[in-house]
């Protein structure tokens, strides 16, 4: 009898094998299938997950792109608009959505794994988020994903010090960590350096690694969930054509001219009527001084999570290109906002990154072009976007200056 | 009833309810824990 049962079981585990093994071939040859196709939309699956991240960089001519709201926000002149029939022999796969921060990015890009070596990567940010003291809790626990947080905390692929300066950050938002008690304390024996912990932090790996093949499995389910559910066509037309960037630029700054009448800033006009003339008259009469801007630059905590992201980077061996965008230097200005501290934002970024030897872009050339960016939170302009175009299509083609 | 515990003495038949019965167990599991968590509800504006 008992042999029966033993029998049993070895044959279901056997059956359970056979179709995870034959479940998630499937799965990877449907996400290759369906990568083109793929709506550029912020889609949970992609910014949650890790296998529709890890199958882009495995499509030489996708050029991932992490970032937020200044990405996610599309347009006519918009990377996914312009490279969408990859014109130069790419286009971009974007990983972005509003709220999103460096600490964030940072285990999107650890979920990709072993496979970002040697690869180019966007990495995209606005001065917008240093003017914050951290992320807000509730847009941290929006974007959280247990599968990327367990891929960072047990990853072998980064060393030991770039995950605890990761889990010290994660553990600000224990939150994220209430019903998952394998994972805060993983990341409670990282982020205490002692051997103890260290020993009982190796001791939990095991546990880790069978966690993640649990939820790298709902990965691929969630994703063949939304493949399935969609009319997606996998026949994506590659048409390579020349672009003209001139033309391009004439025809966007004439739609940006045409859109930014009715305020001195160059702000969006519906924009401008909707959130920031009143934003503006309540950062006015809440005295928003140079002072107080200049100590949340300084303070922000974003430093230390780009400092991560960075450090996530490097040890993945990725190529990046790091692309920050122009201060809002008229409407601070406006303020009585000293360029005092749009000096010390470029500063402290080049003073962050260049350590690592990773290019930077910051566009500060642009800061008093007040047709760039469409607010003040750096979301570029038609015009804006013409030229992050031509910068993201030299960095796809190595002729980035 | 008797033809069921007739079917059931035969080894081979056992074998083949018990894996079932495991199979539909690891079934079950699959569908009760193989959703992960994709949601997200939009983002608060952090001004400054």
């Amino acid at each position: 009898m008992k042999r029966l049962h033993l029998l049993a079981c070895m044959v279901t585990v056997l059956a359970a094998g056979i179709g995870l093994v034959g479940g998630t071939r499937y799965a990877r040859a449907a996400e290759a299938r369906y990568m083109y196709s793929l709506p550029s939309i912020p889609l949970p699956i992609v910014l949650k997950g890790g296998a529709l991240q890890r199958e882009a960089f495995r499509h030489p001519d996708l050029l991932p792109i992490y970032g937020s709201s200044e990405i996610s926000i599309q347009g006519d002149f918009s990377a996914v608009s312009v490279f969408h029939d990859f014109p130069t022999g790419f286009a971009p796969f974007e990983v972005a959505s509003g709220g999103v921060n460096a600490l964030v990015l940072a285990q999107q890009v650890a979920a990709v794994g072993p496979e970002i070596r040697g690869k180019k990567v966007v990495i995209s940010f606005t001065p917008a988020v240093f003017f914050d003291k951290m992320i807000h809790p509730g847009n941290y626990r929006d974007k959280f994903s247990a599968l990327q947080a367990y891929l960072l905390a047990f990853s072998d692929s980064l060393s030991f010090d770039t995950k605890q300066a990761a889990a010290r950050r994660m553990l600000d938002y224990p939150q994220t960590l209430e019903n998952d008690p394998l994972l805060r304390f993983a990341l409670q024996r990282l982020a205490n350096d002692s051997p103890v912990n260290r020993a009982l932090y190796h001791l939990v790996w095991p546990l880790g690694q069978l966690r993640l093949v649990l939820l790298d499995l709902q990965d691929h389910r969630a994703t063949l969930q939304y493949v399935w559910g969609q009319p997606l066509d996998p026949d994506v037309p590659h048409r390579p054509a020349a672009i003209d960037w001139s033309a391009m630029e004439t025809k966007a700054e004439k739609e940006t001219l045409a859109s930014t009448g009715n305020n001195p800033f160059g702000i969006d006009d519906a924009r401008w009527q909707e959130f920031w003339q009143k934003r503006f008259q309540t950062y006015k009469a809440a005295g928003v001084s140079e002072p107080y801007v200049l100590s949340m630059i300084q303070n922000s905590t974003e430093w230390t999570d780009l400092d991560i992201l960075l450090r996530v980077l490097r040890d993945l061996g990725a190529q990046p290109l790091i692309l920050s965008r122009p201060m809002p230097a008229a409407f601070l200005r406006a303020l009585g906002v000293s360029d005092r501290v749009s000096q010390a934002f470029y500063a402290r970024l080049h003073q962050v990154v260049e350590p690592y030897r990773m290019p930077l872009v910051d566009f500060a050339a642009y800061e008093n072009d007040k047709y760039f960016s469409m607010d003040p939170d750096a979301h570029p302009s038609a015009r804006g976007w013409v030229t992050i175009d031509e910068t993201l299509d030299a960095f796809y083609h190595g002729t980035l200056q | 009833m008797r033809f069921i515990t007739e079917l059931y003495s035969n080894p081979r038949v056992r074998l083949l309810a018990l894996t079932l019965l495991c199979l539909a167990i690891l079934v079950g599991l699959i569908v009760l824990y193989g959703r992960g968590d994709y949601s997200m509800h939009g983002f608060v504006y952090q001004d400054f």
